[in-house]
């Protein structure tokens, strides 16, 4: 397949699931190869009639807003830049933090461990829809679990003086139940996809 | 030109008359309409996983001079989608030209 059919393929199925992506590309494939094969029939040369049948596919954005109907995205174009985004300002705050904990308080570094982890486990989490290995999403849910219900713990039973880490526990108290109740519902539906996928 | 939510329509009309591969789909549509139904091509397969997912098309895989081309055929639901979205596609004609006519 050569570079720019790829391309096509590529950001019009991206974030979708593998057996998706697979059956996308197949049949992109086979309707590039046979429009090739009616422009050189036409007297087209070969470098013509490659990007006439790339023309002829159009805006891959187009497709993919079909597809993204059809099948469910691993995550939307709008929600990864976006996550892209919270992740970059996530990870410059969570090193500041470990650099400059605010009068040494070890919660501080607590919190840039555990954001930095979240971080961690979203990446994977998204690496693993991609290739359908819904068991280890799972797993990845019940570990996330554990470390949200240690931490709302750590949260809870810290005291600090400063107003602005009260804000941050309150915030946290809220999230994380709500993380967690999140958690467990994906970590039911990902085994339950594990289970009927090796039956 | 490209009506909008008309490609299904067109889908199952071209296969009604015969099977045919993705790319024969595509050509035979803008042939038929003499290249006024003209729409991207990358666009044809959503729609045609859509209505294989309901039921209407079925495809299956054949091997021409060593490539495998999958060939989709109407099936009995198609048939039945069909009739119900042409009378559906007629009666919008109708009143679309009902109004135009009025308005000159």
């Amino acid at each position: 397949v050569n570079i720019d059919l790829q391309a096509w393929i590529n950001e019009a199925s991206w974030g979708l699931e593998l057996t998706a992506r697979e059956k996308i590309s197949e049949q992109i494939t086979e309707h590039y190869e046979e429009a090739v094969r009616h422009y050189r029939s036409s007297g087209l040369d070969a470098v013509e009639a490659h990007w006439k049948a790339l023309e002829d596919l159009g805006d891959w954005g187009a497709a993919r807003a079909k597809y993204e109907k059809l099948y469910f995205p691993v995550i939307s174009t709008k929600t990864k830049q976006l996550r892209k985004g919270l992740s970059i300002l996530y990870i410059i705050y969570a090193l500041w933090l470990l650099r400059f904990p605010p009068e040494n308080d070890k919660y501080a570094i607590v919190f840039a461990i555990y954001m930095i982890l979240g971080l961690v486990f979203d990446a994977l989490s998204d690496k693993m829809r991609e290739k359908e290995n819904h068991r280890a999403i799972g797993w990845l849910h019940v570990i996330s679990i554990v470390l949200a219900i240690s931490f709302l713990i750590i949260t809870y039973f810290h005291y600090h003086e400063r107003a602005y880490f009260w804000i941050c526990q309150i915030v946290m108290i809220i999230f994380c139940p709500y993380a967690i109740m999140q958690s467990i519902s994906e970590a039911k539906e990902a085994f339950s996809r594990a289970r009927a996928s090796t039956k | 030109m490209n009506v909008k939510g008309t490609l299904p329509l067109l889908v199952l009309q071209t296969l009604a008359q015969e099977a045919l591969h993705g790319y024969a789909i595509a050509q035979r549509i803008k042939a038929r309409s003499e290249g006024v139904l003209d729409f991207k091509e990358g666009t044809l397969y959503p729609t045609l996983h859509s209505l294989e997912e309901q039921g209407s098309i079925e495809a299956n895989s054949i091997v021409v001079d060593g490539r495998i081309r999958h060939i989709y055929r109407l099936t009995d639901k198609g048939n039945k989608m069909l009739e119900a979205q042409s009378l559906e596609w007629a009666k919008i004609v109708g009143a679309m030209n009902n109004v135009l006519a009025g308005a000159k």
